[in-house]
This record gives C-alpha cells, structure tokens and sequence, in this order.
C-alpha cells in the first residue's frame, strides 16, 4: 500500500503525517489570504520535563492511512461548525520530535478571528481523542513510558467520552507536550 | 490452540464453509501499534476467528488468547475496523480482506462503550470456543 504523507481531499484542507521537521512559516503562507481577516495557530512543542523527571524526547507512532482518514473528518468538522474558515492545515509529525521542536501544528485562516481560533482549539482537543497517532516519553534516566494524554480518562469509573466527544482535560497538563 | 490457516489457501480455520461468510470462520489481518506492538512483538498479524459475525468483545477476546501478554492492556484498547472505529457490542460481519487495529489509548479517546469490561479468557478446540474464566 502506497504510505503517503498527504491526506489528499479538499483542496482547502492539508492534512499530514510526516517525518519530516514542521515547516511553520510554509503552513503559516500557505492559509492566509486576501480574504482572511484572522488566522489562529496551535504548536505543540516537545517540553523537557513531566512532573519533575527530565524528558530526553518523545517518540511518535501513528496508523497513517487512518490518522489522515481522520484528520480529514476533523477538518470537516471544523467547516461545518464555522463556516467562515478559508484554509485549514493539520500536520502532525511521526518518529524521534527532540526537545524544543514541533509535533503537531494546526492552522485555520477564516474571514474573522471567531471561528478561526475555535476551529483550532476544537481541532487540537479533538485530534488528541480520535486520530489514531501515539506518544512515547523518553525519560533521561533511560525510561519511558507510552502516554495517555488524560490518565483520569483511563479509568473505567470516569465520566463517559464518546469518540466524537469534544471534551478535553486541559488542566492536568499530564504529559510534555501539549 | 487455534488451527493453522489451510493449505489450499481458503479462508477461514477449517471448520466452517470457508467462504467467510454466516456460520464459517474467517481469517483478518490485525495490525498493532503502539504499546501492544511492543508487548507482542508483532506489527501485523493474522487472526483465526470461528465466525465472521462477530463483534469487538469476541476479537479481542481471541487477541487476549493469541497474546497472552495484551491482555493487561486489552481493556483499555478499541479496535477499528478498516480505519473505522466500532463498539464494542457492535455487530459485525468480517471478510478475509477485513483489517482490524489495536487501538491502544491515544488521549481522552476512552468510551465505556468501547471497552471491556473484563477480558475472559477462551479456548477453542477447533470446534467451539470455551469460557476458561468461568467454573464448570
């Protein structure tokens, strides 16, 4: 099977996992344009420590063909929801993301700042619960550990998610990176 | 445990009509990511399953007997079925050209109604699958 990095799909809409470092001021051009009044962004960036131990870099692993499959679904989630986006770009980095670089970046232009800017929070808090992409924390002392981003969502007794639920813990910060 | 695939190449383990559909058996492909690639040391493999209408707790349930080091981790796991994710109770008809995915946890991903509850552990002797977590 052909592994490509693209999504392919609406010619508005860039999806991609790649291995390859995010180029961020390419993305950035790329979604603006005369007719878009705001662009909003999120960059999650590999952070150098989780709760006190030294994180050396994390390791991303994804089910490609599915991960793009959904990444298109969630940007059509964004249309559909604020129908004044213009452009959106969803790109996702696999392998080795050292300390300080890009994992994922998400771009939405819009004619107004609104939509563009709650595209992108739906976009990342919904990414982190459907698309099929996982994180493993290289610890310095040579540990690591495959991460869920939410661990009180692990437990059975939580309160109840659904795939298509929107509902993130953004507090808890439990792993490093966004 | 499980009998091998045939040697005619025919899907299915053997004691069904091999044509993977109703009553016959089927064989998927499975892929694996993440912690459960690690645990069985397998990126893709196939599995043997007794009926092709079967749904997610029953796959897993074979996975948990194919790899007995997933099960700790089975609980927390969701399957997709050809890049779609199903229910756990969702009723499904396999192919042989069907691919299932582990899905182990990427974030807040947990729904209750993909999960299970417990993992039973089964046997099956070629001809029925047996509760081995059950007394009598």
């Amino acid at each position: 099977m052909e592994d490509k990095d693209d999504g392919g799909g609406a010619p508005n809409d860039l999806v991609q996992v790649t291995e390859a470092s995010i180029d961020e001021a390419k993305l950035l051009q790329w979604v603006r344009a005369g007719c878009t009044g705001g662009t909003s962004v999120f960059i999650g960036t590999t952070r150098d420590h989780f709760q006190g131990r030294r994180v050396k870099t994390l390791f991303y692993e994804a089910y490609k063909s599915m991960a793009l499959k959904e990444m298109s679904k969630l940007a059509a989630q964004m249309r559909e929801q604020w129908q004044d986006i213009y452009r959106i770009a969803i790109v996702h980095r696999i392998g080795e993301v050292p300390v300080g670089e890009a994992s994922v970046m998400i771009v939405a232009s819009g004619a107004h700042r609104r939509g563009a800017m709650h595209a992108v929070e739906y976009c990342i808090d919904t990414l982190k619960q459907t698309v099929p992409i996982w994180k493993k924390e290289i610890y310095d002392d040579g540990d690591a550990t495959w991460k869920s981003n939410c661990p009180t969502c692990s437990q059975h007794a939580h309160a109840k998610h659904a795939h298509t639920s929107t509902h993130a813990h953004r507090d808890t910060a439990p792993s490093a990176s966004s | 445990m499980m009998t091998t695939r045939a040697d005619t190449g025919s899907s299915g383990d053997g004691d069904g009509s091999g044509d993977g559909s109703g009553e016959g058996g089927v064989q998927v492909t499975v892929l694996l990511f993440a912690e459960c690639r690690e645990r069985s040391g397998q990126t893709e493999t196939t599995l043997d399953l007794p009926h092709a209408n079967t749904t997610a707790t029953h796959i897993l349930q074979a996975i948990a007997a194919k790899f007995p080091s997933l099960e700790p981790v089975l609980g927390t796991v969701v399957l997709a079925v050809n890049e779609e994710y199903v229910e756990k109770d969702a009723k499904l008809e396999l192919k042989p050209s069907d691919t299932i995915a582990l899905i182990p946890p990427i974030s807040g991903i947990i729904s209750e109604s993909c999960l299970l509850p417990t993992v039973t552990l089964l046997w099956c002797d070629g001809m029925a699958w047996y509760d081995m977590t059950r007394a009598g």
